[in-house]
Formats: C-alpha cells, sequence, structure tokens
C-alpha cells in the first residue's frame, strides 16, 4: 500500500492542482511537492528494520504467479533516486515561481514524478515499461507547451527519438518472458524472479541484451544516440530541464543496474569492452562539445552526456567500485546538474538570452547568483570536497581495474570538464561587458531562488566531505560484482 | 481447433433478423418513421446481441456479436430522424456480420459477408451527391464485388477438391484445397484493406461522414477480422498461411503508416490509422492457436473505443482537416484532452488501452517464434507515433488560426457524450485489462 500510494498520491496532486486557481496553484504545487517529499522520506523508515535487498515489497500472492502481476518493491538504489525525484520538484517550483499557466505547469510536474515513482519502484516489467512511456507525456508537454522558440520541433523530435529507445525495449522486455518460459516453463515478468535467467546463455539472449540496451541507452544518452538531448535541454523551460536531466537520464542507468545486469551478467561482463569505451567516448566526446558551445544551456546539456558517460563506463566495469561510484554519480549529477540548469533558468528569466558572450560582469550586479553558481558548477566539475568528485573518482578506480588505459582517458574528461567550466564562469561573472548589455537586467536572487541554490549547495557540500553514509546504504543495492 | 466452430443457439440469430424485419416494416408508419425505425433498430440490435453473448468464451461465433453491434451504436444513434432507409442498412448489415458469425458452412458464410457489404455501399454512396462520394462508393462496390467473387472461386475449388463446402472439417493439405483458401482469405483482406487490396480505403473513408467511417472501421474490420480468423482456423495450424498473414500484415501496417505521415485530411489519416491496426490485426491472425482469438477479440474491443472516440471528435469539433486541429485546445479544452487520450492510446501509449493491445501482438508474435514480426511492429510502433505526435501537437502546441473553422452545423449533444464514454472506455480498458486478463493462459 505504501509503494501504490507513493506513484498515485502524485498524480491525485497533479489532477488537484490542474484544476485550481493560477493564483493557488504555485502555493498548492509547493505545498503537495514538499508533502510528497516528507512521505518520501517517511516510507523508508522501516527500511532499517527489514530483511535482504528488497525490503519494501508489495506482493499480493507468490513470486510467479502470472506474468502481469502487481509487483512494486524498493530498495536503496530506487530510494535515493525516489528522494532525489521528491528534493527535485519543490526546488523547482521554489526556483521557477513566476512560469505562466501555473496550473497546468505544476500539474504535469506531479504527472511526471508520480510516473518516475513507478519507473523507480516497478518490479514487475510490465509496470516498469507502461511508467518509462508513461513519464514521456508530460515531458513533451513540459517542453512543447513551456519552451522557448523552437519548443514545437524539440518537443516532437525528444517524444519519437526516445520512442526509438521505447520501441527497442518492449521487444526487448516481451521476448525475455516468452524465451525464459520455454527454457523454464515459468511465466514471469518479475525482476526477482528473472535474475541469472538461463536466456542469457543462448543467442537470443544476446539481441534481447542488445534491444534492452539500446532502449535504455537512447535515455542516457549514450553516443551516438545523444542527439535529441540537447535541443531538449536547449528548448525545455527550467523546471523540465531540471528534471529531465536530474532525474528522467537517470532511468537509463536505473535500467542498467536493475534489469541488465542482474538478469545478464555474463553478456554484461563480457560486454566490457564495448560499453566501457562508449562511457568514455561520452566523457570525451561530451566535454569536448560543452567547450564549443555559445549557449549555456546547450553547454550544460554536454556536460549531462559527459558526466553520465562515468557512470556507463563505471558501472560495466562490475567492480565494487565502479558500481557504487555509478550509482553514487547518479545522485551527485542530480544534484549538480540539476543545480546548473535552475542557476541558467534563472538567468534566462531575467536576461532572456542564453548566449554566453551576452553576459558579463554579473558578480558585481548578483552576488549571491555568483556564489552559488560556484559552488554548483565547481561540484559539477569534480572539485574534491564537493559532491561531483567522490562519484568520479570511484567510476575512475573502477575502471582502472579492468582497463587502465581506459581510465587514463577518461580522467581526462574532468580535465576538460574544468577547462569549459572555469573560462564560461570567468566569462559570465568578470568577464568584460559593453554598456546597455542584458547584463544590466540581471538582479540578485530572490529568497525563493536562494533558498532552492542554498538546498542544493548543502547537499553538494554534505555529499562531497562526508559521502559514506550514502556509499554504505546504495551498496547492497549494487552488489552485483 | 474445428471445435472452436461448435454450432451456437440459433435464437439470437433470429432475433437479428427479426429487428430488420420490423426496421423494414416502420416504413408503413404514418408519423416520423425515421425516428421510430431507428430506435427499433437500436433495440432490437442491443437485445439480440445481448442475448448472444456467451461471457467467458468469445470462440468464434456468436460471442463476436457485441462487438459488431457496439461499433454500429454511434452510427445509429447519430442518424437524423428524418425518414430515412439508412436504420435498415445498417441493421441488415449487422445481421450480415451476425450471419458471419454464426456461419460453419461456406455458403452461408458467404451470404453473410454479402448482406454485410451491400448496405455498406449503399450507405457510403447516399452521404452526398458530390462526384467523389459517387466515386468513392463505386470503387467500394467494385472491389468489394472483385473480393465477393475470388471467394466464389476459392469456395468452388475447395468443393472440387474435398467435395464438401463445410468450414467444420480439417482442409486436406492437397495444393488445390489449399489455393481455394487463399482465394477466400482475400475477402475478409479486402475487407481489412490489407495491402495491396488497400486501394478503395482512404476514398471511402474521406467520403464518409465520421459516424459512417467510424462503423466501417470497427464493425466491418472485426468481421473482416473474424472472417480470416475463421479460414485460417479450418486450414490448421501447419499452412502456409501462418507466414503469408504476418507478412502481409506487417506490409499492411508499414504501407499505411507511411503513408499516413503525409496527409492533410484528418479522414485519410484515421484511414490509414485504422488500416495500419487492422494490419497489426492480419499479424495476429497469422500468429495462430486460440491465444490469437483471444488476443484479436481483446484488441477488437480496445480499438473499438479509441477509434470510435477518434472519428467522434472530429465529429464533435466539425474537423476536417489536419490544419483545423490547431488551437483546440483553447477552443475546446475538454474536447482536445479526451482527443490526447484516444490518439495516444491509438499510438499504444501507456497507461491507455493501445497500449496492452500493442503489447498482446508483441506477445503472440514473440511467441509464435516471429521475431521479425516483432522488430517490424516495434519500427511501426515508431513509424506511427510520427503522425499521431503531429496530430497532438496541432491541437496542443500550435497557435490558434485567428479565425476558427467554420463548424457547419451543430452536432447533435450526443457527440459530446459518445466521445467521453469512448474515451474514458479506452482509458480504463488500459488500467483495468491487464491485471485482469491472465495473459499467459493464452500462450499456450
Amino acid at each position: 500500500m505504501a509503494l501504490t500510494l507513493l506513484w498515485t498520491v502524485p498524480m491525485a496532486a497533479g489532477l488537484a492542482v490542474w484544476l485550481l486557481a493560477p493564483r493557488r496553484a504555485r502555493r498548492a504545487a509547493l505545498g503537495l511537492s514538499l508533502a510528497i517529499l516528507a512521505y518520501a522520506v517517511w516510507i523508508a523508515l522501516p527500511f532499517s528494520r527489514g530483511e535482504g535487498n528488497l525490503r519494501l515489497a508489495e506482493l499480493p500472492g507468490p513470486l510467479s504467479e502470472g506474468l502481469i502481476h502487481y509487483f512494486f518493491a524498493v530498495d536503496s538504489l530506487s530510494l535515493s533516486l525516489i528522494w532525489l525525484t521528491a528534493l527535485l520538484h519543490p526546488l523547482c517550483v521554489l526556483a521557477a515561481w513566476s512560469e505562466d499557466r501555473p496550473s497546468a505547469y505544476w500539474a504535469s510536474f506531479f504527472f511526471l514524478e508520480g510516473g518516475l515513482f513507478g519507473v523507480f519502484t516497478a518490479q514487475n516489467l510490465f509496470y516498469f515499461y507502461a511508467f518509462w512511456d508513461f513519464v514521456l507525456i508530460p515531458m513533451f508537454f513540459i517542453i512543447g507547451l513551456w519552451g522557448s522558440e523552437n519548443r514545437r520541433a524539440a518537443a516532437v523530435k525528444f517524444l519519437l527519438y526516445t520512442f526509438l529507445g521505447s520501441m527497442a525495449l518492449l521487444a526487448g522486455l516481451v521476448a525475455l518472458p516468452v524465451l525464459h518460459h520455454r527454457m523454464t516453463g515459468i511465466w514471469t515478468w518479475d525482476v526477482p524472479g528473472l535474475i541469472a535467467t538461463p536466456v542469457g546463455a543462448t543467442p537470443a539472449g544476446r539481441w534481447i541484451f542488445a534491444a534492452l540496451a539500446l532502449g535504455f541507452a537512447v535515455k542516457i544518452p549514450l553516443w551516438p544516440l545523444h542527439n535529441w538531448l540537447p535541443d531538449a535541454h536547449t528548448e525545455a523551460p527550467a523546471g523540465g530541464s531540471v528534471m529531465l536531466a536530474g532525474v528522467m537520464l537517470k532511468m537509463g542507468v536505473y535500467g542498467f543496474l536493475r534489469v541488465i545486469l542482474p538478469l545478464f551478467p555474463e553478456i554484461s561482463r563480457a560486454a566490457f569492452p564495448i560499453f566501457g569505451a562508449l562511457g568514455v567516448i561520452n566523457i570525451l566526446y561530451g566535454a569536448l562539445c560543452a567547450m564549443a558551445q555559445t549557449d549555456l544551456k546547450r553547454l550544460i546539456a554536454f556536460t549531462s552526456i559527459s558526466h553520465l558517460g562515468f557512470c556507463v563506463a563505471g558501472l560495466f566495469t562490475l567492480t565494487p567500485e565502479g558500481l557504487t561510484g555509478s550509482a553514487l554519480q547518479l545522485i551527485n549529477h542530480g544534484i549538480s546538474t540539476g543545480g546548473l540548469f535552475l542557476l541558467v533558468g534563472m538567468l534566462y528569466s531575467r536576461a532572456h538570452t542564453r548566449r554566453l558572450d551576452a553576459f558579463g560582469e554579473l558578480a558585481g550586479r548578483a552576488p549571491r547568483l555568483a556564489v552559488f553558481f560556484a559552488v554548483i558548477l565547481l561540484s559539477s566539475i569534480g572539485l574534491p570536497g564537493l559532491n561531483g568528485f567522490v562519484g568520479e573518482l570511484l567510476t575512475l578506480a573502477g575502471l582502472a581495474r579492468v582497463r587502465l588505459g581506459l581510465a587514463a582517458l577518461g580522467a581526462c574528461g574532468t580535465v576538460l570538464a574544468a577547462a569549459y567550466g572555469i573560462p564560461t564562469y570567468q566569462r559570465v561573472f568578470f568577464g568584460p561587458c559593453a554598456a546597455g548589455s542584458v547584463s544590466e537586467r540581471v538582479s540578485d536572487l530572490d529568497w525563493r531562488e536562494s533558498l532552492a541554490l542554498a538546498v542544493l549547495c548543502a547537499f553538494a557540500l554534505g555529499l562531497g566531505l562526508f559521502p559514506g553514509p550514502l556509499l554504505r546504504f546504495l551498496t547492497p543495492a549494487v552488489a552485483l560484482w | 481447433m474445428t471445435s472452436l466452430l461448435v454450432a451456437p443457439n440459433p435464437l439470437p440469430l433470429l432475433a437479428f433478423g427479426v429487428t430488420v424485419l420490423a426496421v423494414l416494416a416502420t416504413g408503413f408508419a404514418r408519423r416520423r418513421p425515421g425516428a421510430t425505425a431507428r430506435t427499433i433498430a437500436a433495440t432490437g440490435l442491443v437485445v439480440a446481441a445481448a442475448r448472444s453473448c456467451d461471457p467467458g468464451a468469445m470462440g468464434l461465433g456468436a460471442g463476436w456479436t457485441p462487438l459488431f453491434v457496439a461499433g454500429a451504436l454511434p452510427f445509429l444513434a447519430l442518424l437524423p430522424s428524418a425518414g430515412e432507409v439508412a436504420p435498415a442498412l445498417i441493421a441488415s448489415s449487422v445481421l450480415g456480420m451476425a450471419v458471419l458469425a454464426w456461419a460453419r458452412h461456406l455458403f452461408a458464410l458467404f451470404l453473410g459477408l454479402e448482406l454485410m457489404s451491400l448496405p455498406l455501399y449503399l450507405l457510403l454512396a447516399r452521404q452526398s451527391r458530390e462526384r467523389r462520394t459517387l466515386e468513392a462508393a463505386l470503387k467500394y462496390f467494385f472491389s468489394g464485388s472483385l473480393a465477393a467473387g475470388l471467394f466464389l472461386m476459392g469456395m468452388a475449388l475447395l468443393y472440387v477438391s474435398t467435395g464438401s463446402f463445410s468450414l467444420d472439417q480439417a482442409v486436406p493439405a492437397r495444393p488445390a484445397a489449399q489455393l481455394a483458401l487463399v482465394l477466400m482469405g482475400c475477402a475478409p483482406l479486402f475487407k481489412l484493406a490489407a495491402f495491396p487490396l488497400h486501394f478503395w480505403l482512404p476514398d471511402a473513408y474521406d467520403a464518409a461522414s465520421p459516424e459512417l467511417a467510424s462503423f466501417m472501421s470497427t464493425s466491418v474490420k472485426a468481421a473482416g477480422a473474424l472472417m480470416l480468423l475463421k479460414l485460417s482456423v479450418a486450414l490448421g495450424p501447419d499452412s502456409y498461411l501462418t507466414w503469408i498473414l504476418p507478412a502481409v500484415g506487417a506490409a499492411t501496417m508499414t504501407v499505411a503508416n507511411l503513408l499516413a505521415l503525409r496527409q492533410d485530411s484528418l479522414h485519410r489519416v484515421l484511414a490509414y490509422s485504422s488500416m495500419a491496426h487492422a494490419g497489426t490485426l492480419i499479424l495476429l491472425a497469422g500468429t495462430g492457436g486460440e491465444g490469437a482469438l483471444s488476443a484479436t477479440a481483446v484488441y477488437l474491443w480496445i480499438y473499438l473505443f479509441m477509434n470510435a472516440g477518434a472519428w467522434l471528435v472530429l465529429r464533435a469539433g466539425g474537423l476536417r482537416r489536419v490544419s483545423d486541429l490547431r488551437g483546440l485546445s483553447a477552443r475546446r479544452p475538454i474536447l482536445a484532452l479526451l482527443w490526447a487520450v484516444v490518439i495516444l492510446s491509438l499510438a499504444g501509449i501507456p497507461p491507455t488501452g493501445g497500449f496492452f493491445a500493442k503489447l498482446l501482438v508483441f506477445l503472440a508474435a514473440l511467441q509464435a517464434d516471429k521475431p521479425w514480426a516483432a522488430a517490424a511492429l516495434a519500427l511501426n510502433g515508431l513509424l506511427a507515433l510520427g503522425y499521431y505526435a503531429r496530430l497532438v501537437r496541432e491541437a496542443f502546441l500550435e497557435a490558434a488560426p485567428k479565425e476558427a473553422p467554420a463548424a457547419e452545423t451543430e452536432p447533435p449533444r450526443l457527440v459530446p457524450i459518445l466521445v467521453c464514454v469512448c474515451a474514458l472506455g479506452a482509458l480504463w480498458l488500459g488500467l483495468w485489462a491487464p491485471a485482469a486478463v491472465g495473459v499467459e493462459a493464452w500462450l499456450k
């Protein structure tokens, strides 16, 4: 029941906010999203008392009762992602307080949140896929209705491109129980029932692996399937970008961790050269593209590609360091990239441009903005002491244990991150500024925006200095080595 | 497998016949014959369908008639109440479908096919006096007659090779008998507008009113699917239909989805959409086994709601061209929302019924060991979203034009209610059916 409420309450909240008058919708959205955050924390309370890894399970009957079977459960990985989602949502509301048509806008966020909770808790692959596809709809409308100039084309591109991945995923997910039944005589679509399925050893298993990997890779996105991301991010409104980068991209990595690695351990081990290389390509390619951007949001979109490369490379090493680092990087990336998109959204709402060279001398005009931007940017770059560093270090350590050369290449990504991050900061906050430029319109942050960013900075610092508790918490869920 | 063709109770079939006679008799009524005929037709059909339904097992017989009647009801309900012969035509067409459902003999099958089709040609031709309407009706008539001719030829060939007209006996694996069934199979494939027998479809649907198009794409397609299933059951599980049908189905949906991408008329987009769904049904019929029967039935019920819903939105909004959709979300927000539900359902996006229907076909294709069919389904899911996304985009994301498209006449008040029923039905089936239906039981 607790988990059913977890995804139904946001849906109901979405309907309620939708029907409210615009004036009340913002406050209601803030209040309800905070309540959902509290609930998400509260459901973790019995967690410490349970046994095993999947602890808060909702099982209406024996495990392999049927194919489509209402089975939801959480482990520490899902819980961490649920917390991240529930945390980013109220921060979006705070930071984008003046978005127009707020009833429908914030309602979409609640539908999105409910769908994401469903993805992170579903243990039956039917429900997993249903929620996986469902989240496309609210995001399509968020981009298409509240985005900037090219929003319509970007929304359709986002929908079609990610649906390409969905279709591959669906084919793989349907083939899985059919073959599993043929080999074992058991009809099941439950992840625990399919762990290390004999299908993995057959030639068809390799095709299923490929289809699933394609589906998840589009979401992450893994080079060369990343094309949809820069456009979607550039055109999406600030809150939409935060949820897209902060949580929706994680669905891909979550899929690898939840479905592919446990179900196909042998093929995953064998596929390390491919995915390790793709991950490193992601790191370097994303960073190099980011260096070439003149649009702030596009730049951050490419850094996002770069950072998620660490996750992919790390998890396919199947080493303790790589897997825990990769899981930790998921959370860290949500905090730092979510924060960066919030910051750029604030800049855009003041200056109505995202062009890098339009800004300058902001440090004097908006000191609070400058401080928060510095902390979040450094956390994204991976400065020791802030959260980004821990995840990257661990994934690189894992990579180094398996293939030292790849780790060395991946480490170049952190250097490149400094190479695009620091000059960007310098240009925007200390660069020259012509008279009459948009920079003069940029006022400092109000208390709502400061509060949202302060929370994120606190997490960045806290997880950077004391990553131990979260690491220990995540480890049992990703112990796949 | 032939046990699926057990003789159903003939009484409900009589009820269909009596309904048609009663509707014809209203021609003698003095006052408002049209309204009376409409009421009698609707009541009679519903009662007859209710009598013939057999909860738990649709099989391949009488259990299908509620589906046919449900598809015809919006059309009947929206007929103008002036004196018309349309109620009689609709009732006879549904009677033809009922005969198809009861048929265990090839002559009965042929009778049902023709009884179903002839009123349709007339209904289409009566839509307007425009040239293109008559052209479409004539095209429909000629292609339908060709299909009937092929069916008769197949019947004759089968009789020559087996000496029987019964569907109950297994057809021998002799080439002549198999060819006979392929020839007969052309008739339902025409009705389903399978590639390459689809050329009549866009014109006919474009000339038809939304209600008629809805009837043609739900009830008539369901009858076509039933006929196809009966023939494929008669042919047995090892026949070469098991690879012809999936191939035809895959080709049909690919061609339909590609053609739908570049249409400007909403009627044509939905026509190709229904052709694509028919292609999926043909593929499903080709996977064979009892699972295919149950899955086809569930698919058709879900399809009934989403497809009728889409056509009725066109009726409710007076929409003709894709560009008419612009600004719909601002003009009629609730209608736009229901439109989004039925379109996303047709596209197969969860949590709508269309998703569950699509999932069933995936399962059936993979269970029948046809991974290429699953690949074709996946590709077509993506292609189809290409135009469905356009329909949603036009309705929600594009700014409203300066002047709203002039609605010719105010649609009857019943239309919005029917749209609601269809959209909510499509949504409800998506939420309820997956949990209620034990899918694995079909996948023997």
